[in-house]
C-alpha cells in the first residue's frame, strides 16, 4: 500500500469523531488533525524521502502514530483552552453531556477502547501510558461512564414527568 | 563463619530442617483426618462465583477485539474458555453481564459527524502538510535546517579548496600574479 496524503486524508475523517471528543470544536478538531499529520511528517521525514514510501512506513504503526499525535497536541490545547467559550460551546445533551462530563485522557481511552476496538496495548501506545495503567482507568472510566448516564438517565426521568 | 554456612553439611542440615518444618506446618485437605475442612473449603467454592470469573473477563475483551477487528484465530486458553462458557452458569450470566455493559458503552458514545464545508481546509493543508516533507528529496531542497545549511556549507569551501589547487593553470597564474606584485612592490 502506497502512503500518500490522501491515506492521512482518509485517517483524518475516520478519526474525526475522536478528535471533537478531545476537544469539542469543529475548526479545533480539524486543526488538530491536520496537526498531527505535520507532526507525523516531521518526525518520519527520513523515512518520507525514501524513495519507495511504502517501504519505511508501516501503515499499522502510522495509524497510532496519528491517533498519538493528536491525543498529545490535545492536551495541550486542551490546557491551553478549556476555559474559552470555543471548547464549551458543544451540544449539551444528555448524551453528549455526560460523555463530556470525564477527563480528556479518560474520554480518549474510553473511545479508543470501546468506539474504535483498539487492545489495550495499542490504547496504552496512544496514551502515552503502561498497559497496567491503561487496564485500570478503562476500568475505573467504563464504571464511571456508566454511573453518569445512569444518573443523566433519572434525572431526564424526573424532569420528565 | 560464612565458610561454615556454605559447606556442604550445613546446607543439607538446613535443607533437612526445612522441608521437615514444612511438612508439619502443612495441612493435606485430602487426607481423611481433615475431611470436614475439605468439605468447607469445596463449599466455598460452589458457594462463590466460579474461580474462573477474573480471567474470564480478559477472555472476554480479546474475544470481543477479535470479532471486532475480524479475527478468527483462537488460542488455547481461549478455547477452554469457549468451553467452560457451556457450561458454567456463573460465568454465563457473568459475560452476558459484560455484554451488556460494552453494547450499553458503545452506543451511549456520542458520535460526531464532520462538517463537509471544513473537508476542503482539511484536504488542502494535509496535501501541503504532507508534501513539503515527501518531496524534498525529489526537489533538492537542501536548507530545510540550520544543519543541512552548515553541511552543505562546508562541503562547497571543501570542494573549492581541492578544485583551486588541482588545477595547474590557475596555481601558475596565482605564483605569476605573486612575482608581478613582488617586483612592482620592490622597484
Amino acid at each position: 500500500m502506497k502512503i500518500t496524503s490522501k491515506t492521512f486524508e482518509n485517517l483524518s475523517y475516520k478519526y474525526y469523531s475522536f478528535a471533537f471528543g478531545l476537544l469539542p470544536d469543529e475548526l479545533m478538531a480539524t486543526q488538530l488533525l491536520i496537526d498531527s499529520v505535520t507532526k507525523i511528517s516531521v518526525m518520519n521525514r527520513d523515512q518520507l524521502k525514501e524513495e519507495d514510501i511504502s517501504v519505511a512506513l508501516d501503515p499499522r504503526k502510522l495509524e497510532l502514530d496519528f491517533l498519538k499525535g493528536a491525543f498529545e497536541l490535545s492536551k495541550i490545547r486542551f490546557e491551553h483552552f478549556k476555559d474559552s467559550r470555543q471548547l464549551n460551546n458543544f451540544d449539551h445533551s444528555e448524551k453528549n453531556s455526560s460523555f463530556f462530563l470525564l477527563g480528556i485522557e479518560e474520554r480518549a481511552a474510553l473511545y479508543l477502547k470501546d468506539k474504535y476496538g483498539f487492545s489495550f496495548k495499542d490504547t496504552a501506545y496512544i496514551l502515552g501510558t503502561s498497559y497496567e495503567e491503561t487496564l485500570a482507568l478503562i476500568h475505573r472510566v467504563r464504571a464511571e461512564f456508566l454511573d453518569l448516564n445512569d444518573h443523566s438517565t433519572q434525572q431526564g426521568g424526573i424532569h420528565g414527568l | 563463619m560464612a565458610s561454615n554456612l556454605n559447606s556442604p553439611q550445613w546446607q543439607s542440615k538446613n535443607k533437612k530442617n526445612f522441608e521437615t518444618k514444612i511438612e508439619e506446618d502443612s495441612v493435606y485437605l485430602y487426607s481423611p483426618e481433615h475431611k470436614d475442612l475439605y468439605n468447607d473449603v469445596l463449599e466455598s467454592f460452589n458457594k462463590s462465583d466460579c474461580v474462573f470469573n477474573r480471567n474470564l473477563l480478559a477472555y472476554l475483551e480479546e474475544e470481543s477485539y477479535q470479532a471486532d477487528h475480524g479475527i478468527r484465530e483462537t488460542k488455547l486458553d481461549q478455547s477452554f474458555y469457549s468451553k467452560h462458557l457451556m457450561s458454567c452458569k456463573s460465568c454465563q450470566a457473568k459475560a452476558s453481564e459484560y455484554r451488556k455493559m460494552k453494547y450499553s458503552i458503545k452506543t451511549s458514545l456520542p458520535e460526531f459527524s464532520f462538517n463537509e464545508d471544513l473537508s476542503g481546509m482539511l484536504e488542502s493543508e494535509i496535501k501541503d502538510a504532507f508534501d513539503h516533507f515527501a518531496k524534498l528529496h525529489d526537489s533538492g531542497d537542501q536548507s530545510v535546517s540550520r544543519l543541512d545549511f552548515f553541511a552543505l556549507f562546508r562541503s562547497s569551501i571543501i570542494e573549492f579548496i581541492k578544485g583551486f589547487f588541482s588545477s595547474r593553470e590557475i596555481v601558475l597564474g596565482f605564483l605569476l600574479s605573486s612575482v608581478i606584485v613582488l617586483l612592482i612592490l620592490i622597484f
